[in-house]
């Protein structure tokens, strides 16, 4: 028998209505850059009992969590469905045309979703999950990259080979920064054009796992505090952001008192009826004044945004255009 | 939650007894899904137009298309 390829590998996706459902397939598989396509996280202790053998007498099993984590491209199809499950909030509006505008934005609660592995040879399903942490990044002008980990309450292995409803292909298209536009401002809600060099929009729903005494398994998972952020880095010229921050104005001169919001708008473009737009308008954004170097060299300013709930509307909206009419 | 229980006058309101206090202009026809805490699992499909809520899960649905800026809460 040859060993197993580590390159054939991909992860499927199918949202559940409720809790329990067992979903046969997919409705979106991807390749991905990286990672487990399943992970299985055992808490296991040593039985500390005296002996007369200086071994370990035995092992307490605690805890098995499964779930995955891997990273994967920005495909205008799937990522659809990885933001609702992130947000937990969706809707529709179209075809105008054949585009379809969705909207996504932050529930009270988070679906359930079943993740589908394939990797090492083994066809694996992740039951009852829910999304851990999402972060869709970019560098300068290449390719947005989106990092997820999922957390389940059961896995089945064993499995048949199982078959999506749609596989996204790099043939099809991914997100790239270039051809985009990034819109921020420090301290007001109507972000302008920006010199933005890289990015990261974060959703950590920061899972608790639920446990019961009848199974080390999870029984369920309730998301804690979400501290959604988006990380920008600029190459600016002039303070003006930075000095936002800390005085509350382009023109201030000294510190204030109070707390200063901003606002983002990064939009990604893949071509004339496929976009992606990610945008809010209460982010508290912190920044270190740069370092100075001998060496010489631009200034970049690192600026990390909070997003925080504004008095109306979504804390964050996240807008997806494309052909699927539903997910 | 801009609800409130309706019911005669004198009368303990009932469960699912509901009047909407806002009414809503949503822009064009929407399907809106959301995971609620309280109301768990939320579908509903709005058309274009002015549309009164009929129940605590419709109002949270155009609730949610406000926040999306795909709905405008239309004085009554």
């Amino acid at each position: 028998m040859p060993p197993i390829q580590k390159r054939l590998a991909r992860v499927g996706i199918a949202k559940q209505t409720a809790q329990g459902e067992n979903v046969a397939s997919p409705a979106y598989s991807f390749g991905v850059l990286g990672g487990q396509v399943l992970s299985a996280e055992i808490e296991q202790e040593n039985e500390e009992v005296t002996s007369d053998s200086r071994a370990v007498v035995g092992q307490n099993r605690l805890a098995v969590t499964p779930g995955a984590d891997f990273t994967m491209r920005a495909y205008p199809k799937s990522l659809g469905l990885l933001l609702y499950l992130a947000l937990g909030a969706k809707s529709v509006t179209g075809p105008v045309g054949a585009v379809y505008s969705h909207v996504f934005t932050m529930a009270q609660a988070l679906p359930y979703c079943t993740v589908f592995g394939f990797g090492a040879g083994e066809h694996t399903k992740v039951r009852d999950a829910m999304v851990d942490s999402f972060e869709l990044s970019w560098d300068e002008a290449g390719p947005l990259e989106l990092a997820l980990t999922l957390l389940g309450c059961d896995l089945e292995l064993g499995l048949a080979p199982w078959t999506a409803t749609t596989h996204d292909r790099d043939a099809g298209g991914k997100f790239r920064a270039a051809g985009g536009t990034f819109k921020l401002d420090a301290a007001s809600n109507v972000p302008a054009t920006a010199k933005v060099r890289a990015g990261a929009f974060r959703v950590p729903n920061a899972l608790e796992v639920s446990r019961l005494s009848h199974s080390v398994k999870p029984s369920d998972l309730i998301s804690s505090q979400v501290e959604l952020g988006m990380g920008l880095t600029i190459r600016p010229d002039n303070m003006a952001e930075w000095r936002k921050i800390i005085t509350g104005s382009a023109a201030g001169t000294a510190i204030t008192d109070v707390p200063v919001f901003g606002s983002f708008e990064t939009k990604f473009v893949l071509d004339a009826n496929t976009d992606l737009t990610i945008a809010s308008s209460r982010v508290a954004y912190m920044c270190d004044f740069p370092e100075s170097d001998p060496s010489g060299g631009p200034v970049d300013l690192e600026l990390e945004g909070l997003i925080s709930e504004p008095a109306t509307g979504a804390e964050v909206t996240v807008t997806l255009r494309n052909d699927v009419p539903s997910y | 939650m801009t609800t409130k229980a309706a019911g005669n006058a004198g009368e303990t309101p009932k469960e699912g007894d509901f009047t909407a206090v806002h009414r809503y202009h949503v822009e064009s026809k929407t399907t809106v899904e959301l995971i609620h805490g309280l109301l768990g699992h939320v579908e509903a499909t709005f058309y274009a137009g002015d549309v009164t809520p009929k129940s605590e899960s419709e109002e949270v649905a155009l609730q949610q298309l406000v926040d999306s800026g795909l709905a405008e809460i239309k004085e009554s």
